[in-house]
This record gives C-alpha cells, sequence and structure tokens, in this order.
C-alpha cells in the first residue's frame, strides 16, 4: 500500500482529503505542520503540502523534503494566487494543484506522480492487451503470451508514456525527455520511433489504439 | 549661511590676499635681488663709471674755461679732459668750422663742418649713444665748439638689462600665482560637484541614494544638504513603495487563500453528497454547484490577477520563446477537458518555431483564459480551431469557436474580467490583441505586427 504524507493545517480540508485517499487505498499520515514532517520522509511514497502552514511556510518545507529525500515526489495545494506560488514552488515541487481542487483530479495527478516515481515497482502495468514491466524493460503480449522485444529508444518512449498517462505529450516533449536534446523543428525521428513501436504493440497498427495520434498536438497513452 | 561662508566672498579674499602678496612679493624679490648682488660684491653688476650730468656739468665748465684761451692752452685742456674721460670722443671745431682736434686721433670725423652738418650732427646725438655733449666757446657762439661723446655703456650700471629681465619674469611669476590661487578654489569647488555628481549617477544605476558627507558652509554646501535631504526622502519613499507592494502582495494572497479554502471545503462536502443515493435533481444540483464552484475559483484567481497587473506588480519575466510550442503544449494540456465536453480540437499549427518576446507564465495566461470561456460560453459550438495565420501585416495565432458569439445573452456574463486580463497582459508584451464575434462564433487574434 503506498503511503502518503498529507501536511495541511484546515481541518475540514484535511479531513475529507485524508478520508477520500484513504478510500481510494492509500495509507494516509496526516500532519497540520510541517515541523516534523522529516520524521516521515523516509516512510513514505508521496508528500502533499499545504503552502500556507503556520510556522514554517509550505516552500520551506518542501525544500527540506526534497533535500532529504530528492526521490519522494511533492505535490504542492495553494489557494494562494496561482501566479507566484507556481514560480516559487514549482523549483521543487513535482506538480501543482491550485484549490478549490476537485477530489477526482487531486487522486488522478497522485496517481500520476507515484507512477513517475515508482522505479523499483515489480508489477506490471496493464495497458489493453499488454503487460509492461518498466522496470525489468520488459513488455508481455497477454494475448498471444509473448514477450514484445523493444529497442532502447522505444522502451524510454513508452516508459515516458506511461509515466505520463493521459496527457498528450508534443513533438517536443517526447524528444526531449527521450533524446535529451533540444528538439530541431521539422525532425520527424518521433513519427518514425511512433511507427516502429506501434508495429510491435498495435494489433492493428493501421489503426493504433495504445498510442492514439491526436492531431496537430501529439501522442497519448491512456491508462 | 553667513555671508563670509560665501563663495564669492571666498573669491574676492583669494583676489585680496593676492593684491597684498603682489606688493610683498615685490618688496621680496627686490631686497633679494640687491641682498644677492652685493652678497656677491661688484663681480657682475657695477654701478655707472660716470653720470651724464657729472659729463654735461664738466663739458659745459670745460668750455667756459676755454673761451678766450690760446689754441695751445685749449688744446692743453682737451688733451687734461681726455686723460679725465679717456673712453670719451673729443674733438674742437673752430668759428670757420675747421676740426682743430681730436682724440682719439684716428676718429673718424669731417675736416670741415658746415652749419647745416653741425644741426644734423646734433640732431642725431640726441637719445642716441654715445651720449653727446656739444658746448659752445664764449658766448657769441662765434669761437666754434667742443665736442664729447662717451659711449653709454659707461654712464649705465652694468646688469640694468639683467634687472628688466628679472622685472617680467617677477610679473609672470605673479600672475602665475594669481593663476595658481583661482585654480585651487575652483578644484575644490570642481571635485564637490563631481562627487555631487558621482553618487547621482550611481543612485540612477543602482537606484539606491547615498549621502554625501559636507564638511563646509558655502554655497556647495548648501547644494549637498539639500541632496543629502532628497537623497534620505527619496529612499524613504522608495522603502515605502516597496513595503507598500509587499503589503499589497501579502494581502492579495491572504485574500486568496481565505477565500479558497471555504470554496475547498464546500466541494469536499458536495463531493462527499454526491457518494450518497441522491436523486436525479439532487445529482443535477451538486452538477451545479461543482460548477459554479470551479468558476468561482476561476473568478477569485482573475480578480486578484487583475488587481496586481493594473497596479503593475504582476511578476514579468519576458524571454524569447517559440510561442507555437508554447501554445500547442497548452493546448494539450486542456485536450483532455476539451475531449470530456466533446469538442472538436482542430489544431493547424506549423512545425517550423516562431519566435516572440513573451512571459511563458503570462502566455499561458492569456490562452487559459481564452479556453476558460470557450468552456463556459461555446460549448454548444463543440468546435475550438487554433491556427497560426501570417499575414503581410503579421503573425496572428488565432482561437476560434463556433459558440453564440460574445452578444448573445449567456455570454455578457463574467467574461469581462477574464478578458481584460488577455488584453492588459497582450499589450504589456507589445503583442495586438482582437476578437471577432458573431453569430457563428468567435475568433479572438493574438498577433505580433
Amino acid at each position: 500500500m503506498k503511503h502518503i504524507l498529507y501536511i495541511e493545517d484546515d481541518h475540514e480540508i484535511g479531513e475529507w482529503v485524508k478520508n477520500d485517499l484513504r478510500d481510494r487505498g492509500y495509507e494516509v499520515t496526516w500532519l497540520t505542520d510541517g515541523q516534523d514532517a522529516h520524521h516521515y520522509i523516509q516512510r513514505v511514497d508521496l508528500v502533499i503540502l499545504d503552502v500556507m502552514l503556520p510556522g514554517l511556510d509550505g516552500f520551506t518545507v518542501g525544500q527540506r523534503l526534497k533535500e532529504k529525500a530528492p526521490d519522494v515526489p511533492i505535490l504542492m495545494l495553494s489557494a494562494r494566487t496561482a501566479i507566484e506560488d507556481k514560480v516559487e514552488g514549482l523549483t521543487f515541487a513535482d506538480d501543482y494543484v491550485t484549490k478549490p481542487f476537485h477530489p477526482e483530479e487531486l487522486a488522478a495527478r497522485v496517481e500520476v506522480l507515484l507512477r513517475r516515481f515508482a522505479s523499483t515497482d515489480v508489477q506490471p502495468v496493464r495497458l489493453q492487451h499488454l503487460d509492461v514491466y518498466l522496470s525489468q524493460n520488459r513488455v508481455v503480449n497477454r494475448e498471444t503470451g509473448e514477450e514484445v522485444t523493444l529497442t532502447g529508444k522505444e522502451h524510454r518512449l513508452l516508459t515516458y508514456f506511461l509515466r505520463h498517462p493521459n496527457q498528450v505529450l508534443t513533438k517536443e516533449q517526447l524528444y526531449e525527455a527521450v533524446w535529451g536534446e533540444m528538439f530541431a523543428g521539422g525532425d520527424n525521428t518521433i513519427m518514425v520511433h511512433i511507427r516502429h513501436l506501434r508495429e510491435k504493440l498495435e494489433r492493428d497498427p493501421s489503426r493504433p489504439t495504445v498510442i492514439e495520434t491526436i492531431r496537430g498536438l501529439g501522442y497519448r497513452v491512456r491508462l | 549661511m553667513k555671508l563670509g561662508s560665501s563663495l564669492l566672498v571666498k573669491y574676492m579674499g583669494v583676489i585680496a590676499l593676492y593684491l597684498l602678496l603682489l606688493p610683498l612679493l615685490f618688496v621680496v624679490f627686490l631686497l633679494g635681488y640687491n641682498v644677492y648682488h652685493y652678497g656677491n660684491g661688484f663681480v657682475n653688476w657695477q654701478p655707472s663709471k660716470y653720470t651724464l650730468n657729472e659729463i654735461e656739468d664738466t663739458w659745459h665748465e670745460t668750455a667756459q674755461r676755454l673761451t678766450g684761451l690760446s689754441e695751445k692752452q685749449k688744446i692743453k685742456h682737451l688733451l687734461d679732459m681726455k686723460q679725465k674721460y679717456p673712453e670719451s670722443t673729443l674733438f674742437w671745431v673752430d668759428e670757420h668750422g675747421e676740426l682743430r682736434f681730436k682724440r682719439p686721433t684716428e676718429a673718424d670725423l669731417p675736416q670741415k663742418w658746415t652749419p647745416s652738418m653741425i644741426v644734423k650732427f646734433m640732431k642725431e646725438s640726441v637719445w642716441a649713444d654715445p651720449f653727446t655733449v656739444v658746448a659752445l666757446l664764449g658766448e657769441q657762439e662765434s669761437d666754434g665748439f667742443i665736442v664729447i661723446q662717451m659711449p653709454r655703456k659707461y654712464t649705465e650700471s652694468s646688469g640694468a638689462s639683467e634687472s628688466i629681465f628679472s622685472f617680467w619674469v617677477l610679473i609672470g611669476a605673479s600672475i602665475c600665482l594669481f593663476i595658481f590661487l583661482s585654480w585651487l578654489f575652483f578644484n575644490r569647488i570642481r571635485r564637490r560637484l563631481l562627487n555631487l555628481q558621482n553618487v547621482m549617477q550611481e543612485a540612477q544605476n543602482t537606484g539606491q541614494f547615498r549621502t554625501v558627507s559636507v564638511h563646509n558652509h558655502d554655497e556647495i554646501a548648501d547644494l549637498e544638504h539639500s541632496f543629502n535631504r532628497m537623497a534620505v526622502r527619496l529612499q524613504e519613499s522608495r522603502e515605502r513603495e516597496r513595503q507598500e507592494e509587499r503589503l499589497r502582495r501579502e494581502l492579495i494572497a491572504n485574500l486568496s487563500h481565505d477565500l479558497r479554502t471555504p470554496l475547498t471545503v464546500l466541494r469536499g462536502q458536495a463531493y462527499q453528497l454526491k457518494q450518497e443515493a441522491l436523486s436525479e435533481e439532487g445529482q443535477q444540483s451538486l452538477k451545479i454547484i461543482d460548477d459554479k464552484i470551479r468558476y468561482l475559483g476561476e473568478l477569485i484567481e482573475n480578480l486578484l490577477s487583475f488587481s496586481l497587473l493594473s497596479a503593475g506588480k504582476y511578476p514579468f519575466r519576458p524571454e524569447k520563446k517559440d510561442v507555437v510550442r508554447l501554445l500547442r503544449s497548452i493546448v494539450a494540456s486542456w485536450y483532455p477537458i476539451l475531449e470530456k465536453e466533446g469538442f472538436e480540437v482542430d489544431v493547424n499549427l506549423p512545425d517550423e518555431p516562431v519566435y516572440w518576446e513573451v512571459d511563458p507564465l503570462w502566455f499561458q495566461r492569456i490562452w487559459d483564459n481564452l479556453f476558460q470561456n470557450v468552456l463556459r460560453h461555446a460549448k454548444e459550438g463543440k468546435y475550438v480551431g487554433v491556427a497560426l495565420e501570417k499575414s503581410e501585416r503579421g503573425t496572428c495565432l488565432r482561437l476560434a469557436d463556433r459558440g453564440p458569439g460574445l452578444d448573445s445573452p449567456s455570454a455578457a456574463k463574467g467574461t469581462g474580467i477574464g478578458l481584460s486580463i488577455v488584453s492588459l497582459m497582450a499589450e504589456e508584451m507589445g503583442l495586438v490583441w482582437r476578437m471577432e464575434s458573431g453569430g457563428n462564433g468567435t475568433r479572438c487574434f493574438l498577433c505580433k505586427l
């Protein structure tokens, strides 16, 4: 069970977010201030942090936690004006949700973050007819029982899709994430790699369902 | 300021000091000069051997004594005179104009003197070198005349020209002294003015006003005092401005927090209600509540942003960015929501980058507001188109919907502040913002001309 550290000073909000996350199957530790947060950081998988806290503010707490445990994702919750918080908060936070948030939106962001940071996950990700073992570089077609062999770049591309599920990813984002270089306009490398990936993953590569093309924008993998 | 410390009075003082020093300088010079010469014991300087008066008197006396004497006696006297004045030239012309005697014998003199020659000679001798004295023998001028010519160097003290040279040096020195004193005076003034100027320049560059130290009590000191007062006041007002800005931001942050927290609670409560068994109408009500909460959240954000923006306190960090790429990722982030609402998203952006000088957060804010409007007011059209248009007038990014347009009753509500922010931000970034609306939809253009 994933363990979430939730730091929120408002009791009404804290109560229902805690209950909602518990209902969704997470173990939640709720603190009303950030003083003792560092005692918990080694034991948790994700931190949800409110910006406005009594005593130490959320930014300071977040920065300290990030220094102590850089591989634990931090999601900031803010009720202040989005713009300034965004500039200040996103330097260490991994995601950002503005109040009044919708519980489902928060849950979705938590799930995405957990998946993005879960490198040691042995559970396969179920992607239509495929089982993807992210940590083992392995993809199995459940229908045929065959293992699909991917090249390094194809695997990294698929991994990136799965770490950002349900998001429309542009060519630039994909290229820069997988190749680690600035995207030069007009490059069709991404198109070629997506085609190869589809040939290996899709039931019918001419009508892809695993990797959707969003016309004019990019590609998406839905979970 | 006391009159005595005025720069004008001070400069008058400099001039007075100079005038006082000048005679003193002369005295010192003369004393020094004489001491120098007497100290050196007449080696370089000698007083004149003869004086002009002495020669003239002696010569006229001689003439009187010669009157009536025989030729022999006259010559004897003249020889005596030659002995007395060995450097001189002596000659005697008799009543007939005959040259009767000349010493030294080799002197180049005419043997015969006509009256006109005499007049010419006398004319030429006036103020000339040698010094010439002509004395008539006898009362009736009939006995001829005797002449003595003495080179002037024996009638002047040697070194006189040297003393004239020294005099000019003295004048030059005193002028230099005056210039030097004035220079000292004005250079100090100049340095203080330059110092003030430097401090002002520094303030312009760093925005920090520094006071200058004041030592004197003159006009410049007054200026420095005024400058310091101004610097302190400017520094204070700048400080106050900063504080006000901080307070304003804090106020807005707190206001935002105070408004949003209960909204969040509301949303949480509504969400919990939704889990209960509710009638169709109950679910519908909850959906409306949820919608309005979202709308209020957006409105709060827009109101507070607008307040900061119109006060010029909204952080602005422009940089050169590929706006096509920015816009594509913004549309991508809106895509799931638009898709959920059943919109057709028609994106027509080129692969080539288009660079504009924008603040990425502002740019995103503009499009977020536009998409919010589309979602709120153009749901019926089920279409949103994003494209880049190039014309000879410039490049435009276009957002089009097929909603009922801005003139329809539903659009009148609530678009104001969001669009005001769009227009303020566009203007600030040097972009042209324009909207066309009709019954078959609204088209928004963000252009760089």
